[in-house]
């Protein structure tokens, strides 16, 4: 799925993204390009290969994965979103189901005839809370099981954050000192 | 949760009941009941009063001051009228400490609002709780409130439907509210 972060690498425009400061911008520039530079032009190449959104027949009940909505790649709906807000940024999906991802959240609702579900997040875990937890990563891979009928089952795995944090040292990722204590263990 | 549209105020003094879901949650002092949204925890024995915490949501559009509760806001205890619409919150990541969730049904009392699909109110306390097994039924005993699980459906289990309450809300609910 082509998400915001994956069109940020593309195009170094943060669109909706809450900015703080100056600072904060050139930072996530900064971050962007180093992050174009592991990638290298075939990896750039491979996520202009990435769909907004796809569509999956599970007998009869069709499935429609996006990044954040499927008419947005930044659109915000959490778990207290009211439907009224969340019906209004779903648009007239046709589907009986929809995953998502965006908000490194994993949660289920039911908005009007559609199941809503948001699969969570492989490696970025977090709640969204201003301030956010002093220590707010979770070193967790998220995942939706989902099975005809539309039965969704969450699953998480820990992933070896120490051998993560050793990569991105290496390779000075930028900010290193502070990303890296922000990190559960 | 949603309560639905049309919300109006019940009359001071006024209680309902409710379905909603709980976190059952490993805490220092035992299994407690916990908000499946926000890092609050339901001790036992105590009213759950409300507060207002859309200052946490960086996505939330600001409110100015207002009373817990009241339709300037969101804030507050929900409950729905239809159990199937509290089922959709028995799924999402749980934190380390949470052990599972289950749903339950709860008394509002306080300040109460009333839409199509539930209430939103100051003051809860769990009225049952249909917990997954005999085990967890005995944990959530401290909360002194009915709890059915298909394991224990014996009248004898101590934790069952049939357990006298050793801490009645309903009891509490008929009294006006302190907040007012």
């Amino acid at each position: 799925m082509f998400g915001n972060s994956d069109e940020f690498l593309l195009t170094l425009d943060l669109g909706a993204e809450p900015i703080e400061d100056e600072e904060q911008r050139a930072q996530l520039l900064e971050t962007a390009r180093w992050s174009q530079d592991q990638l290298g032009e075939s990896g750039l190449e491979f996520l202009r290969g990435f769909e907004a959104t796809v569509e999956l027949d599970l007998d009869g009940s069709k499935l429609v994965c996006c990044h954040a909505t499927p008419g947005s790649n930044e659109d915000v709906i959490l778990p207290a979103t009211p439907s009224d807000e969340a019906e209004r940024m779903l648009g007239a999906v046709d589907a009986a189901a929809v995953a998502a991802g965006h908000v490194h959240l994993q949660w289920l609702r039911r908005f009007a005839p559609t199941l809503w579900f948001c699969v969570g997040s492989v490696g970025l875990v977090y709640e969204h809370k201003d301030p956010l937890d002093p220590i707010p990563f979770e070193p967790w891979s998220e995942y939706a099981i989902v099975s005809t009928g539309l039965a969704v089952e969450f699953r998480r795995i820990r992933f070896d954050v120490d051998a993560l944090l050793e990569v991105a040292r290496k390779r000075d990722f930028p900010g290193f000192e502070r990303w890296s204590s922000m990190w559960k263990r | 949760m949603e309560i639905g549209t049309q919300a109006t105020a019940l009359q001071q003094g006024a209680a309902v009941r409710g379905w909603r879901a709980w976190t059952v949650t490993e805490t220092a002092g035992g299994l407690r009941l916990g908000s499946v949204l926000f890092d609050h925890v339901w001790l036992p024995g105590e009213p759950a009063a409300a507060a207002c915490r859309r200052d946490e949501d960086p996505f939330a559009a600001k409110v100015g001051p207002h009373e817990v509760g009241s339709s300037d806001c969101r804030c507050g205890f929900y409950a729905a009228r239809d159990p199937a619409d509290a089922l959709s919150y028995l799924h999402g990541r749980n934190e380390p400490a949470t052990v599972c969730r289950i749903l339950g049904e709860v008394a509002l009392w306080g300040g109460v609002l009333e839409g199509d699909a539930g209430w939103r109110a100051t003051l809860a306390y769990p009225v049952r709780l249909y917990a997954p097994d005999a085990g967890l039924a005995e944990a959530l005993d401290a909360y002194g409130v009915a709890i059915s699980c298909a394991a224990c459906e014996s009248p004898s289990s101590r934790t069952c439907t049939a357990t006298p309450l050793r801490f009645e809300p309903l009891s509490q609910i008929s009294r006006p509210s302190r907040r007012t």
